[in-house]
């Protein structure tokens, strides 16, 4: 069998993050048993950290030091991406530093072709997926299989991750039973049971052939040099202890200084994840294996990431972007990700922080850019957010930055530009808003605006709007003052 | 005896850019002062008396399925023995793997399973050779036939029995410095995992089985080369929702704590 | 006391009985208020669409027209979030301004947050013997910090008869522009938000924010679905004087 990620699919969406965005969001929207499934998965999630949260004690205090930690790390990382690379290497480690997916794919390929490999276990890696790694294995014939369940699920459905902690959050077990059917040949029924059985087996077989583990990095120890891996399957330890050879890619500012600072960011990873205390198993790996080992890579391959993470260091208002640990609780508060699921947004990054992620890591305004708008800016993610990074603020920023580089429609800047002339001064607002009174009449129909031309119709197609009264509050404050003066004077009078 | 050399590319570049963004020009070589580190006050400051830390770890490890078994210190050898049995026979496991380590030795295990009709792969070099080996589930050919029969042995292995370095109260949680005769495999490739430890092993959180580890290895470069964490079974949520147990590791996992 | 009204733009021109109700409610309570005439809008529009330069503008007007208040009391924790949240930010560059947008943060409240925080009072004596639910409004409970002021009012409404609204710390997807430019979110946000609202067999829907309130209840008319949709302070001044 031979399994090989879908890729067109993916890179076509990156083209058009922006100009699709309503069309998928209209998808989404039609689509009953996404819905449904998202909602519910991201509420069980959302329960499981509130509770975790409780649990934990001041979770403000938490909150705090995670920020502070990743702050530091994030303000100081050319002293830690140093000391961390010196570790690595010197445990036996081969470092390699890129500026671009590229440039990372390239040097992946490098150490693919010097052990002749043909079957590479991957382990989950937003990475990989962000450099679309899977796409440039497939066009050198190198099979690469995706370990974690949900994310095989995705393969054999030749399907991107909609969410960085469930990925295949929107699949069903019948969908998921027809992939199985299809790929081996024999019959399945939609009982998960089975389904984790088959894959257990069948994945199983692949970890002891691959040539080469391929995972990602959770955090990086910048004191020893160590890589952490968490899962809760434990396929991160399978591909990163069998095949002789470990490849990690790994965004560059994905570091802590020490150990101690790990034990609070894996503490909040888990249970702002999943509202475990702890992910089930976490591996923290320094160097290849020792001549005295039995078992463990041979070989440690590090490849380190900008792809447009550099560009943020140093910002006053995107830099905290990378401070990020990927928990997705963002994600799972958030209530357009709720409706519309992670794939609506076009981009391997999803949710509030997909939302900011991508359009600064691919330094694209113009498509990217636009899932800015893909928010009520309610402030959710913010608040969920174990390491506090300002979601909210940081998506109003970006539509700024969209108007700065003139990249939003002419109509919308006149309207902006006169409600600034309109509203900035009373005078103008009093008869702008006169003759609102009088322009509002064609449309009211029993005291109500019930359908109205562009833009109105967006509120109209499913909402009502109240019609504009003819006096506004202005308008009564004479008559109200009177009121209470003679309120005033009548309680006098009685004292 | 020491590992081959690493090897950089492309650091200098990468570092000056880094540096450039921060606003220096040059990229900063003196440690950073931290003003704080690791966990808030009041959570590294709390103490368990040793009753508590039981109790913790279990009440944790039982909420997660995991079973426990406590056993005093005289009867230790006959208790686990006579546990590992009834855990073997329950599930019809006839092998296993176990870590090559003093504490089990001590424990005299290896003697009752075998007489029970249960082979064990001791986790060193020669720790398979007494086996025969059905061919692989990969075929002849491919690069898990090329392995060591030690590593194959264990993938056939239904129960692994390790002796964690410590282990973490608040989150039930294993911590095995995988090195050497305490390799990696034996907790990961079977089905059910058996963990045995004294109780005065058992610290309150996280933090403390890291220092431990530092306080082990103080050279970076002697470092066991994996230290995991493992706290309960292999599961995964990706099928609808429903909790699998047992999906890559152990799905039923042991704790025997000996006071 | 003197207190300074900022009626917002949208209680100005649609929801002129917000305005009348806090006045007269403040007003019981000692405070002197006055309607500054220059003021229009916090400029939230135009910030949350990405449009600072034209924001800044609007929002110097603002600052202009509170300069000599002593409090400002606004009926919405949204535009008062612009202000406490934005505004410092908006002037950075020019020092001057930026301290009078810090002066005006310190002076300035939502509703229900200057009743409980510097009035004192949580029992206003009222008495509302119906059934309501209350919606709070994001920007209040996440840029403003005011969870516990709406509540703390309510409970002590007398013969209120009170239902929580499942999931209600969602956002309703009104967004100011949002709503429009991204309809079909919010139009599923909307929706799911008076399915919860119907659900609890409210007959009143309470709130502290115009915009939230005129979206579901924008959507409950669409749907026919009776029920009354309120301001806090029309709810508490309804419940004063009834009584």
């Amino acid at each position: 069998m031979s399994v090989q990620a879908g890729h067109g699919q993916d890179t076509n969406m990156d083209e058009r993050i922006g100009s699709g965005l309503k069309q998928r969001t209209k998808q989404a929207l039609q689509d009953e048993f996404l819905r449904k499934a998202v909602a519910f998965t991201t509420d069980k999630l959302k329960n499981g950290r509130l509770q975790a949260m409780d649990a934990f004690g001041d979770w403000e205090a938490w909150r705090d030091r995670g920020r502070a930690i990743r702050e530091h790390t994030n303000s100081h990382l050319d002293y830690y991406l140093s000391q961390f690379a010196d570790n690595v290497a010197g445990n036996g480690g081969h470092v390699y530093f890129c500026s671009g997916a590229d440039d990372a794919v390239k040097t992946f390929m490098g150490i693919a072709d010097r052990h002749k490999a043909k079957l590479v276990a991957k382990g989950k890696s937003m990475v990989s997926e962000e450099i679309h790694l899977n796409h440039h294995l497939e066009d050198r014939g190198i099979e690469a299989i995706e370990t974690d369940l949900g994310e095989y699920i995705l393969q054999l459905a030749r399907e991107t991750p909609s969410h960085l902690i469930i990925p295949a959050i929107h699949k069903n077990k019948q969908q998921i039973a027809d992939l199985f059917t299809d790929a081996s040949g024999q019959h399945f029924e939609p009982e998960t049971k089975v389904l984790a059985e088959y894959a257990r087996k069948k994945l199983r077989n692949y970890f002891l052939e691959a040539d080469i583990g391929l995972t990602g990095c959770n955090f990086g120890v910048a004191e020893s040099g160590s890589i952490t891996l968490v899962s809760n399957e434990g396929n991160g330890r399978m591909v990163s202890t069998l095949p002789k050879v470990h490849v990690v890619v790994m965004g560059m500012e994905r570091l802590v200084p020490t150990f101690e600072d790990l034990e609070v960011v894996l503490n909040l990873l888990a249970r702002s994840a999943t509202g475990q205390k702890l992910t089930t198993y976490t591996s923290i790996l320094t160097g290849a294996r020792h001549p005295e080992d039995l078992d463990g890579p041979e070989e440690l391959h590090v490849i380190i990431l900008d792809n447009g993470r550099s560009a943020q260091l140093g910002d006053p208002i995107f830099q905290e972007v990378l401070n990020c640990i990927r928990c997705a609780a963002c994600l799972n508060v958030c209530p357009v990700y709720r409706h519309v699921g992670g794939h609506t947004y076009g981009s391997v990054y999803s949710g509030p922080i997909g939302a900011v992620l991508t359009p600064l890591l691919q330094q694209d305004m113009k498509e990217a850019g636009t899932l800015s708008y893909a928010s009520s800016l309610c402030g959710a993610c913010y608040e969920a957010c174990p390491v506090k990074i300002p979601l909210h603020d940081m998506l109003v920023h970006l539509r700024h930055r969209k108007v700065k580089m003139k990249l939003t429609s002419l109509p919308e800047r006149a309207a902006f530009k006169t409600f600034q002339t309109v509203f900035g001064s009373v005078t103008l607002y009093k008869l702008a808003t006169k003759s609102g009174y009088y322009l509002q009449k064609p449309l009211v129909r029993g005291g109500m605006i019930k359908a109205g031309p562009a833009p109105l119709s967006g509120w109209t197609q499913s909402r009502f709007m109240p019609m504009m009264p003819k006096q506004s509050f202005r308008d009564k404050w004479a008559a109200l003052q009177a009121e209470l003066a003679a309120k005033k004077a009548a309680r006098e009078e009685q004292r | 005896m020491s590992r081959s050399a690493g090897s950089m590319t492309g650091k200098e570049a990468f570092m000056q850019n880094i540096a450039s963004r921060l606003g220096r020009r040059e990229p900063l070589q003196k440690a950073p002062e931290r003003p704080f580190i690791g966990v808030p006050d009041f959570y590294r400051d709390r103490e368990l008396s040793t009753n508590e830390l039981i109790e913790e770890f279990i009440r944790n490890w039982t909420a997660l399925s995991g079973r426990t078994l406590i056993v005093e210190e005289a009867e230790a050898p006959q208790a686990i023995a006579a546990y590992l049995k009834e855990v073997c026979a329950e599930l019809g496991i006839t092998r296993i793997s176990r870590w090559e380590h003093d504490r089990l030795r001590e424990l005299s295990l290896d003697g009752p399973l075998i007489e029970a009709g249960i082979e064990v792969v001791p986790w060193r070099e020669d720790g398979a050779d007494h086996l025969r080996l059905a061919e692989p589930p990969t075929g002849s050919e491919g690069n898990w036939a090329k392995r060591s029969k030690l590593l194959q042995a264990a993938e056939t292995c239904r129960l692994g029995l390790v002796w964690p370095d410590c282990a973490v109260a608040n989150t039930s949680t294993l911590a095995l410095f995988s090195e050497g005769g305490k390799g990696r495999s034996v907790s990961l490739l079977t089905d059910t995992l058996v963990a045995v430890f004294r109780a005065d092993q058992i610290v309150t959180r996280m933090g403390e089985a890291f220092a431990l580890f530092k306080e082990r290895y103080p050279n970076v470069q002697q470092m066991a080369s994996s230290l995991n964490l493992i706290t309960g079974p292999s599961r995964s949520a990706d099928i609808e929702n429903d909790l699998t147990i047992g999906i890559h590791g152990p799905g039923k996992v042991h704790a025997v704590i000996i006071r | 006391m003197r207190v300074s009204l900022f009626i917002t733009c949208l209680s100005d021109l649609l929801y002129s009985e917000v305005g009348e109700s806090v006045v007269r409610i403040l007003s019981d309570y000692g405070c002197d208020v006055d309607f500054p005439e220059a003021q229009t809008c916090c400029g939230q529009p135009a910030f949350n669409s990405g449009y600072q330069d034209e924001a800044r503008e609007v929002a110097r007007n603002l600052i202009r027209a509170f300069e000599h208040s002593d409090y400002v009391v606004s009926p919405s924790g949204s535009c008062t979030g612009m202000v406490h949240h934005y505004y410092p930010y908006l002037f950075e560059n020019e020092p001057e301004w930026k301290a009078k947008a810090e002066a005006l943060v310190g002076k300035m409240y939502e509703f229900s947050q200057f009743l409980v925080q510097v009035l004192g009072v949580t029992d206003l004596g009222a008495s509302f013997p119906h059934k309501v639910t209350y919606h709070p409004s994001c920007h209040a409970m996440r840029l403003l910090g005011v969870k516990e002021e709406p509540m703390k009012l309510l409970s002590c409404v007398d013969s209120i008869d009170f239902v929580e609204l499942p999931k209600k710390e969602d956002c309703c997807g009104f967004g100011g522009t949002f709503s429009v430019k991204m309809a079909d979110m919010s139009e599923a946000m909307v929706c799911e938000k008076a399915v919860n609202v119907c659900s609890t067999g409210a007959e009143v829907l309470v709130g502290t924010d115009m915009g939230c309130l005129m979206n579901i209840g924008g959507r409950l008319n669409k749907e026919g679905q009776p029920v009354r949709v309120m301001h806090l302070a029309q709810l508490l001044e309804e419940g004063r004087t009834s009584r």
